[in-house]
Parts: C-alpha cells; sequence; structure tokens
C-alpha cells in the first residue's frame, strides 16, 4: 500500500487532533513538502485558518523552492482576498499591514515584487501608503510599485501617483498619467492640466489622454493644441486622445456643435485614423448639414476613408439626412452614387425612393442592382412592383437581388400590419425564386405575417416533404387570415389540410386555438383521427394482488353493449358518451366514478372503407388493455399520466366495421384516456362512426 | 432503431447567417463586385493561428498578405506554408506595427496570448482595420469596454472568435429552445474535463529570434520561461483562468445565447487544484455558480467529467424537457417532444469557415457580425467574474449595466490590469 494513501488519513487525525497555532504550524510544514497532494490538501486547509496564518506563512514567502514560494504566495492571496469582504475591516486592516513588511527597504526585489502583487488584494482606503510610494522612485521597482498603486486605487494611491510626476523622468509621467487618467482622479485634474500645457509632447498628450474622461468642452482647445503642437511619431496619438476626448463630450450632452466642429476640423486636417474617427463620429452625432462634408471626404482614392464614409452616411437618423443625399445624388461620382444606393433605401423618404425607382430601371445593369438592394431595404409597399419585376425577369444577379429584396419589403411590411402587401411580396418570392431555397423563404415569411392570397401557395408546399414543416405553419396562418377576412369555406379548406399533415403536438394546440377563436365550425378531435364516441361501463375493482387486471368481468374481449354487470350493490350497464376538447379525450373520473384502484372499459366502433393497416395511438392515464377487433395487441398495466401519442400499437383495420376495446385502469388522480387511428405514414386513417 | 436527421450545411430560419451557400447572402454580394478579395494579416502564428492560416490561405476571397509573430521561426515558417497553400508567399514581420502601418492590409486576425487581445484589437481599429479576435477577447472587463468603444469610435467591424455562433448544429439548438418545446428554461449547465496545468518555471536564455519583450507586452516584466512562452495558459498574468476562460467562454456564450441574457446577477465559485499544483495560478477544478432573471447556470470544470456520453457540451433544463447540445449533435429529451437527435457535420478544424465567412460578408456590408465584439465581451465577462468569485471566494452581485460588482470595493479592482509601459489602453 503506498505512503500517500496512509498519509490521507493521518492529516486528517492531525487537522482534528492539533488546535490553533500547532495545527497552522503542522499545516505549513506540510505546505513546505515535497509531496504534491499534501501541499495542495495544506494550501486549502491553511485559509480556512485564517488571517492568523499569515506570519506562519511569510516566511516561506522567500522559501528557495519555487514550488513553495508559489504555495505559500497563494495561501496568502486567499486570505487577502477572504479579509477584503465588506464588513471585515480589522482583519483586513491588520493583514494589510503584516503584507507591507514585504516591500520594507531591507527586503529583497523578488519579495518587494511578491508584496506588490499581493497588497492591492487587501489595502484599505486609509492606509498608509509610504512603503510603496517610496519605490516609486526606485528604477528597478517603480513600474511594479506604480501597477500596484493603479490597481489598489484608494485616495492614498492616487495622491502618491501625483506626487511622483514632479519627480520622475518624461517616460515614467507618461506611466504616471496614464494610471491617473485610468483611475479618473479628480484631484489630480489640475496637475494634470499643468502637464498637458508643459513638458515634453509624449507627456502632454498622456495628459490629454488622461484628462478624456471629464468630457470637459473647455479642454477641446488644449487638446487641439497639443495635437498641432505634436510631432509627426507623436501625431496619431493625439489625434486619438483629442478624439477620446470629443467623444465623451458629445456624449454629455449640450456641447454638440463644438464637438462636430471639431470633427470638421479634424477631418479636414488629421491623418488618417483621426479622419476615419470624425466620420464615424459625424454619422453619428450629425444631420444633413454634414453630408456635404462626408461626401467630400470620400471623393478621394482612399479606400477606407471611402468605406467608413459611406457607413458614417448610412448611420445618420432621419429623413432629412436622405433627402439631402437624394438631392446631391445627380452630381456624385458613378462610384460614390453605387455605394449610396443602399443608404437611400434606409430611409422612408420620397425623394430617395425617387432615385432608386429611377437606378432599378437603369440600362447599367450594375446600377440596376444596387437600386433593387436599396429598394428592398426601403420596406416600401411602392417598392414591389419593380422588385417582382426583376425577379421574374432579371438576369442571375438581379434576381437574387430582387427576391433578397421582397423578402425584406414583405417582413418590413408585414411588422407594420400591412400582412396584404407583405403577401404580395412573399408570393413573389414563392412565384419567381425557383428553387426550395427561395420557396422556403417565401413561406418562412408567410408563416410570419400570413396573408389570405398565400393559400394556394402554402397547399402547394405541403405536398413537398422538403417544405412541409414550414408549409404547416403557413397554413396554420394562413387560416387564421382567412377567418379574418370573412372566408371560412377556404379557412376550413386550410385546417382540413393541416390536420392531413398530422402536425406535433404543439401545432395541433395553435390550430386548436385558432379553431376556437375563428368559431369555424369543426372537430379538431375528428380531423386529426382521434375516435370521439365510445360506450363505457365501469367501474370495476382491481383487487389487492391485482387479480382484477386478468379478470373478466365483462365478456373481454366480445363484449355485449346490451349487457348490465352486478358489482356489489351496483348494476353496471353500458352507456354512451363522447369525447370532449381538442383531442376528444375520455374523463373517466366523470363519467364512470370517482374511485381508486379500478377499472373501467371503453368500446368504440367504427368503420373504414378499406382494409388497411393502421397505428393505433394513445394516450392513458393510468394503464390499459387493448383488442382491436377482439386481438389483444396490447397490455400496459402502468402508473402514469395521460400523454398524447405515447403508446403506439401497429392494428390490422378490416373493410368496414371494425372494433376497439380499452379496459383502463386507474390508481389514483386523473382517469382518461384518448385514441386515434393513423396511417403508417403518421396521417390520420378516415373512419366513421 | 432511432432516426437521425443529418443537418444540412444551409442554415434556416430567422436565426439565419450569411453563408457562402444563403440565397439572401449572395442577393447581399450581389450588389459588391466579387473580384474583391479581403486583404488580411495573421498576428499570432502559433498553434491557432496556424488553423486560421490553414483555412485562410484555401479561400479564394481572401488574400493573406502578411505573417506576423514575436518568434521569428515561426513567422517564417507559416510564410512558407501559406505560400505551398495559397501559390502567393505573404511578407513576414516580428513587430506587429509594422503591419498595422501597411494601408493595403484590410484586416487583421489576433491569435496571439490572451493578454494582448485587447490591445492589439484597439491599435487594429485605430489603424483602421477590421478585425477577427480570438477568445477570450479579453483578460479583465475594463479591456472588453475599451475594445467595444474603440470598435464604434472608429466604425471598425469587430469579430470574436466564438466560432460555435456560426456552427449550425448550435444555430438548431437555439431554434429548438426559442420554440418554446421545453418550457421555460431554469437552468443551463455547462461542463468540460480537462487537466490541470504545470507549477513553476525555470528562466533561461531567451531562444534566438524571439522579441520577449514584446511577446510579454503590457504583462509585468519576468525572466524568460519557456513554461510562460509555450503555456501561456497556466498564469494568470497572461489569461485569467486557464480553462475557465479557454473552453468556458465557448460554452458559457452559448449557454448565454440559449437563455437570451447576458448579465449574471450574481455569482459563486468554489474550486481549487486538489491533485497538487497548489502553487498553480489557474485551478484545474472550479465550480461556479450563475444567477441570472429567472435562471441558474452551473459551470462545470473538472479533470474529467461526462454528462449524456459527452465530455464537454452544454444542457439546457426546461420545465418540460432537456437539451444537449456539444459541436458533434443536439439531443433532446423526453423523446415524446417528438424532437429527433440533430448530427451536426463533423468539425475538421477549430478554425471555422463559416465564422471566417460572416466576417468577410460583414467587412463588405459593414454590418455587425454574428460574434460581434459586445457580445464576445459580455461572453468572456461571464467567466471572468467566475474567476474572481473563485479568487475571492465569496458571492459576488453583479451590475451589469454599470459593470461593476454591488457593494465590493475590493472585487471591483479585479475589473482592471495595470499596463507595463509603453502600453496602454
Amino acid at each position: 500500500m503506498s505512503r500517500k494513501w496512509f498519509a490521507f488519513p493521518f492529516l486528517v487525525l492531525i487537522s482534528g487532533a492539533l488546535a490553533g497555532p500547532a495545527r497552522i504550524e503542522e499545516l505549513v510544514g506540510r505546505l513546505a513538502s515535497e509531496e504534491a497532494r499534501e501541499q495542495a490538501r495544506a494550501r486549502q486547509m491553511l485559509f480556512h485558518e485564517g488571517p492568523e496564518t499569515v506570519p506562519y506563512v511569510l516566511p516561506l514567502l522567500s522559501h528557495e523552492k519555487e514550488s513553495v514560494w508559489r504555495a505559500a504566495f497563494n495561501v496568502l492571496e486567499d486570505i487577502a482576498n477572504d479579509v477584503s469582504a465588506p464588513g471585515r475591516t480589522r482583519e483586513r486592516a491588520a493583514v494589510a499591514q503584516e503584507l507591507m513588511s514585504l516591500v520594507a527597504p531591507d527586503k529583497s526585489n523578488a519579495l518587494k515584487e511578491r508584496g506588490l502583487r499581493l497588497l492591492p488584494l487587501v489595502i484599505p482606503q486609509g492606509q498608509d501608503l509610504a512603503p510603496i510610494a517610496a519605490l516609486l522612485g526606485d528604477a528597478e521597482m517603480r513600474e511594479k510599485a506604480r501597477a500596484a498603486l493603479l490597481q489598489t486605487g484608494t485616495k492614498e494611491a492616487r495622491d502618491a501617483l501625483r506626487a511622483a510626476l514632479g519627480t520622475s523622468d518624461p517616460p515614467f509621467q507618461v506611466a504616471l498619467l496614464n494610471a491617473l487618467g485610468e483611475l479618473e482622479d479628480n484631484d489630480s485634474l489640475e496637475t494634470i492640466r499643468r502637464f498637458a500645457v508643459t513638458g515634453p509632447a509624449e507627456v502632454q498628450v498622456a495628459a490629454v489622454r488622461a484628462l478624456a474622461w471629464t468630457g470637459d468642452p473647455s479642454l477641446i482647445k488644449l487638446a487641439k493644441g497639443v495635437r498641432d503642437a505634436a510631432a509627426e511619431g507623436l501625431k496619431s496619438e493625439a489625434e486619438d486622445a483629442l478624439l477620446r476626448l470629443l467623444r465623451v463630450v458629445a456624449r454629455k450632452g449640450g456641447n454638440w456643435e463644438i464637438a462636430v466642429k471639431t470633427y470638421e476640423e479634424l477631418i479636414a486636417t488629421g491623418g488618417a485614423a483621426a479622419k476615419g474617427g470624425s466620420l464615424v463620429a459625424l454619422g453619428e452625432l450629425g444631420d444633413e448639414r454634414h453630408v456635404t462634408v462626408i461626401l467630400n471626404t470620400i471623393g478621394g482614392d482612399d479606400p477606407e476613408l471611402f468605406r467608413i464614409g459611406i457607413d458614417a452616411l448610412g448611420r445618420m437618423q432621419g429623413a432629412n439626412a436622405a433627402r439631402r443625399l437624394a438631392s446631391l445624388y445627380p452630381g456624385l461620382s458613378r462610384e460614390v452614387q453605387l455605394a449610396v444606393l443602399p443608404i437611400l433605401g434606409k430611409h422612408e423618404d420620397e425623394a430617395a425612393a425617387a432615385v432608386l425607382k429611377e437606378a432599378a430601371q437603369s440600362e447599367d445593369r450594375v446600377f440596376r442592382s444596387a437600386g433593387l438592394a436599396g429598394l428592398g431595404r426601403s420596406g416600401r409597399s411602392d417598392a414591389i412592383p419593380f422588385l417582382l419585376a426583376a425577379a421574374e425577369k432579371g438576369e442571375s444577379n438581379e434576381k437574387d437581388q430582387a427576391l433578397g429584396g421582397l423578402l425584406a419589403v414583405g417582413a418590413a411590411l408585414g411588422e407594420r400590419g400591412k400582412t396584404h402587401e407583405a403577401g404580395q411580396a412573399y408570393l413573389g418570392v414563392w412565384n419567381f425564386g425557383g428553387s426550395n431555397e427561395w420557396k422556403l423563404r417565401a413561406l418562412e415569411g408567410v408563416a410570419r405575417h400570413p396573408s389570405p392570397d398565400a393559400l394556394d401557395a402554402a397547399m402547394e408546399a405541403s405536398r413537398d416533404s422538403a417544405l412541409r414543416e414550414t408549409a404547416l405553419k403557413a397554413l396554420i396562418g394562413v387560416a387564421g387570415a382567412l377567418v379574418a377576412t370573412a372566408q371560412p369555406e377556404k379557412a376550413v379548406e386550410a385546417y382540413r389540410r393541416v390536420a392531413a399533415l398530422s402536425p406535433d403536438m404543439a401545432s395541433l394546440q395553435k390550430l386548436a386555438e385558432d379553431l376556437r377563436a375563428s368559431k369555424v365550425d369543426m372537430n379538431l378531435a375528428e380531423m386529426v383521427g382521434f375516435l370521439t364516441r365510445w360506450s363505457l361501463v365501469g367501474p370495476f375493482p382491481l383487487g389487492e394482488n391485482k387479480e382484477g387486471w386478468s379478470k373478466e368481468f365483462v365478456q373481454e374481449p366480445a363484449v355485449d353493449l346490451k349487457a348490465c354487470y352486478t358489482q356489489g350493490d351496483q348494476n353496471l350497464c353500458w352507456k354512451e358518451v363522447r369525447g370532449s376538447g381538442d383531442l376528444g379525450k375520455v374523463d373517466l373520473l366523470a363519467e364512470v366514478a370517482s374511485c381508486e384502484a379500478c377499472l373501467a372499459y371503453a368500446l368504440a366502433e367504427f368503420s373504414v372503407e378499406e382494409e388497411q393497416d393502421a397505428v393505433l395511438s394513445l394516450g392513458v392515464d393510468d394503464g390499459e388493455k387493448v383488442w382491436v377487433n377482439q386481438s389483444l395487441v396490447l397490455d400496459n398495466f402502468r402508473i402514469g399520466g395521460l400523454v398524447v401519442d405515447q403508446d403506439k400499437v401497429p392494428v390490422h383495420l378490416v373493410k368496414g366495421a371494425n372494433t376497439l376495446l380499452l379496459k383502463v385502469y386507474q390508481n389514483n388522480m386523473p382517469w382518461e384516456f384518448c385514441a386515434r387511428l393513423l396511417t403508417p405514414e403518421g396521417n390520420p386513417v378516415k373512419f366513421r362512426q | 432503431m432511432r432516426r437521425r436527421d443529418f443537418l444540412k450545411k444551409t442554415v434556416q430560419g430567422a436565426a439565419a447567417l450569411a453563408t457562402a451557400s444563403d440565397p439572401l447572402a449572395r442577393a447581399a454580394r450581389a450588389a459588391v463586385s466579387p473580384n474583391e478579395k479581403v486583404t488580411l494579416a495573421v498576428i499570432g502564428c502559433g498553434g491557432m493561428g496556424g488553423r486560421h492560416l490553414e483555412i485562410l490561405s484555401a479561400n479564394p476571397e481572401v488574400n493573406v498578405a502578411a505573417v506576423c509573430d514575436v518568434y521569428k521561426p515561426r513567422y517564417l515558417d507559416w510564410a512558407d506554408k501559406v505560400e505551398k497553400l495559397s501559390g502567393k508567399k505573404p511578407d513576414g514581420y516580428q513587430d506587429f506595427r509594422n503591419v498595422l502601418d501597411r494601408k493595403d492590409i484590410d484586416a487583421v486576425f489576433v491569435v496571439t496570448p490572451d493578454h494582448w487581445h485587447p490591445l492589439l484589437t484597439i491599435l487594429a481599429c485605430q489603424a483602421a482595420k477590421d478585425v477577427y479576435v480570438e477568445k477570450p477577447v479579453c483578460t479583465v472587463v475594463e479591456e472588453g469596454r475599451a475594445m467595444v468603444e474603440t470598435a464604434r469610435r472608429y466604425g471598425r467591424v469587430v469579430q470574436a472568435g466564438t466560432q460555435q455562433r456560426s456552427m449550425p448544429v448550435f444555430q438548431e439548438a437555439i431554434k429548438v429552445l426559442r420554440s418554446g418545446r421545453l418550457g421555460q428554461i431554469t437552468n443551463a449547465t455547462a461542463w468540460v474535463g480537462v487537466n490541470e496545468w504545470g507549477v513553476g518555471e525555470n528562466p533561461g536564455p531567451i531562444p534566438e529570434g524571439l522579441d520577449w519583450d514584446l511577446w510579454l507586452g503590457p504583462a509585468p516584466y519576468v525572466p524568460y520561461s519557456r513554461e510562460r512562452q509555450f503555456g501561456f495558459m497556466g498564469w494568470w498574468d497572461y489569461a485569467r483562468g486557464g480553462q475557465l476562460t479557454n473552453w468556458g467562454i465557448h460554452l458559457m456564450d452559448i449557454v448565454q445565447w440559449g437563455i437570451g441574457q447576458d448579465r449574471p446577477l450574481s455569482v459563486c465559485a468554489l474550486g481549487g487544484s486538489y491533485r497538487g499544483g497548489a502553487g498553480a495560478d489557474n485551478h484545474e477544478t472550479i465550480e461556479a455558480f450563475f444567477e441570472y432573471p429567472d435562471c441558474t447556470v452551473t459551470w462545470e470544470q473538472r479533470p474529467w467529467n461526462i454528462h449524456a456520453n459527452k465530455g464537454y457540451g452544454i444542457k439546457f433544463q426546461g420545465t418540460e424537457g432537456q437539451l444537449f447540445v456539444d459541436r458533434s449533435t443536439v439531443v433532446v429529451k423526453p423523446d415524446k417532444l417528438g424532437i429527433k437527435e440533430i448530427v451536426g457535420e463533423p468539425e475538421k478544424s477549430w478554425a471555422n469557415p463559416e465564422h471566417h465567412a460572416n466576417f468577410f460578408h460583414c467587412i463588405r456590408t459593414r454590418e455587425r457580425p454574428v460574434a460581434d465584439i459586445e457580445q464576445g465581451f459580455r461572453s468572456t465577462t461571464a467567466v471572468l467574474l467566475a474567476g474572481i468569485a473563485l479568487k475571492t471566494k465569496r458571492k459576488l452581485y453583479w451590475d451589469g449595466d454599470a459593470e461593476r460588482f454591488l457593494r465590493d470595493e475590493q472585487a471591483n479592482r479585479y475589473l482592471s490590469r495595470p499596463y507595463r509601459p509603453p502600453w496602454h489602453l
């Protein structure tokens, strides 16, 4: 047996037997051991000893073995995190004080570094940070000290960072300013502003960046000055700092004019990135007055700016911008016209629509395609004739463009409740799409926004197995639309087709809800194959040993519906009932008796026109025995709720009259069943009752 | 015999994406010149970078113009490989700034160790490049928010490398969830079985051709060790959580997509390294619990972990049924729901061509991609929060709008990290 196996229970014993310091010392010893699993366990357990552990573990932080000092570090980190939970003020301060000893001047740099990683986790507000601040002047440790103060983020940390600005070289000043900017320190604003005015260029840029979060519009002039004075290598950084400031200024509100004016200046004089950022901003913030500015900027040969500018135009809100763009359109270059056409489709504007329609009929196929793309985006019903024409007769690319556009227009119109027009668009896709991919999209559209005009298309689709599932959804919607437009005969046609497609339970339920709401006179249960007329007799006792399950209370299986049966002091005779609800369910509690551990019989007689194989599909609470035409086909003694179509049994039906006899077991609570007949393919069998 | 439906590549329904075969995608492309290739560079030519390069090199819509890696032998090797695969040799660079200076490059793939993801993305956006950034998109919450802000400020398309959003098997799973047939989703569980990380390092001389200072970038300076260069996921300075942020982001991304929420209300976590590794930065065993409005989410990370015969995956638990999904199948129980098992096409590479295609489509159309940076950031945030809860050893309450912990000043210190100069966000 291995030593490791023995160590584990020994450790458990030790843990229980020792207390306080002795226990901690034992665990610390394990932490310093060679055994990985013992070390892991010790790490886990030491944390639970709490902050008293710290002085015992601290010495291990300078252990010569890496696995030991790392394990010790992790224990201290766990404790530091734990005591920093809200409310544990005293413990937190005590641990912080202990850990502060790691950065004392007499400690090695390695130990200081470990201390600087731990301290930010635990330093509370108000803690004196002089030992860390002192390290800001140490060339080797200053960056780690800065990082620790940044992460700590207390007022004392910010004060220390700010105080070091005056005594640091420019590269470190930049780092300190970055930190103060991240901390969004209000107390440092004046100091940072001074550095933005005086000091080397890189420091000025860092200072502007550190002020950007304020969104103070009075800083824009300062930031522009820094940017103008920056050498080439710093220009893009300076512009980025200015852009950061402008974004916050613009967002704060009340300074839109100055922000937008500065963006325009940057577009005129800035580098590529600044131009791009400014174009984006004008797209978000600008209005029709800036359309010309953007168009002028993208007129050059910079593909990046072109794309950004077009995107910016597309982001502009409101019809005025679209109108302005439409008015300038004739004077634009071909390339810009092509790029602008899809944008015009985003806005509901007559002028924009006129441009799109003209483009959609252009001799130039590229313009036709772009015009169609724009019309597709427009969501306008007057776009439909243009799109239909292209869908019918267009070349391949245009056709796809038009079909996609029809779908988009259909969706937009459907969302606005214009289902008739939406239907026109979807039918266009159905008629001219050609492939099943397009037809499917058309059907999906009809399902979302059903139009009564789509009945024929949906019926046709329901005969294609690849489209059937979506056609089903479309038919349900179309049937509802037919009812809503006072076309009940056609609605019935649609409902019958849905029923014949053997929909899943969710679709059936939707169908049932729609039928109820529409008040169309149809029996859903019979439509989807449920037997609804039954003769019942009961209750009969199950017996303590379940003997009733095999006892023939009636002449199983050739029952006599005129017979009656004596059960105790009751005379039980067959009675006729009809199943109720959407599934023709028979509630035996209501129709037979409220009993437990009992049985009832149910007989259905029905006729079919042809001899055929079928599937008897049952849902029963609780269990059932089943005879079809007097042959036992299922013996299912179970306790459980009714689940529609849970039990499926292959059966054979004869031409003419058939019988179905059920013996239904009741345990307790609900007692009910439903039964339907399906073809082997899953469609309802046609029968008469 | 149970019937199974094989998934077609073509995506259908409201969750449809612009895949190569999708008719709407073809229609969108019809308005753009078919000759317009996307010119791009890949920054980071390690394991995952190599996978991307294999797929990109074979893509006729793409011109791989440059490869970049701080370790010269890697980018030299991949420049040759790309030439063999595509017929054209890309330029090779050690310093990404040379890549970003090039005007001809439209987009970059950022496939470096995690600690470089945010800054590279930000700098690339500033240099007017669109970005595909691998997951996790950031190592702290503050970085992620800065990435989103920069992408919006410069109008860039930024796709997160959560490629499962482009995989039909997950899209189908989402459709089933949205159908309501499982009832209300009250819990989701994501799980993975993984190995532990090593402990310790052996500092040594910097290998020939490696710019160690650039490799470290914004992370604290430490002497070189092979353990850091080739095992970055085991170190807190480069990866905040190890497998939690490696696999966790993929799975939690789908969880959040499935439950329709991306701002947890609270999180707590337990865990450790129980077989050894007391000195390891990142744990092997983590159990995290998230609370979202109307549901809970569980994250299980263990050395070995199987549910429903899946060694990793997600289970959505509804009031009417369960759904299990991983990269190969979707299984729905109980059978009476009538939803047959869905089998996806076998995954050939972790670099996903459909996810690439969506990125390129959005570069042309300027739409937001399927895994836009905001969504990638929110999915990354979830696992980062779990890592912080594990560290602080207490339940944390999250304000998803303010992106701060409530009533826990110390936990909020974990939301940012200092950047080593000259780097800054």
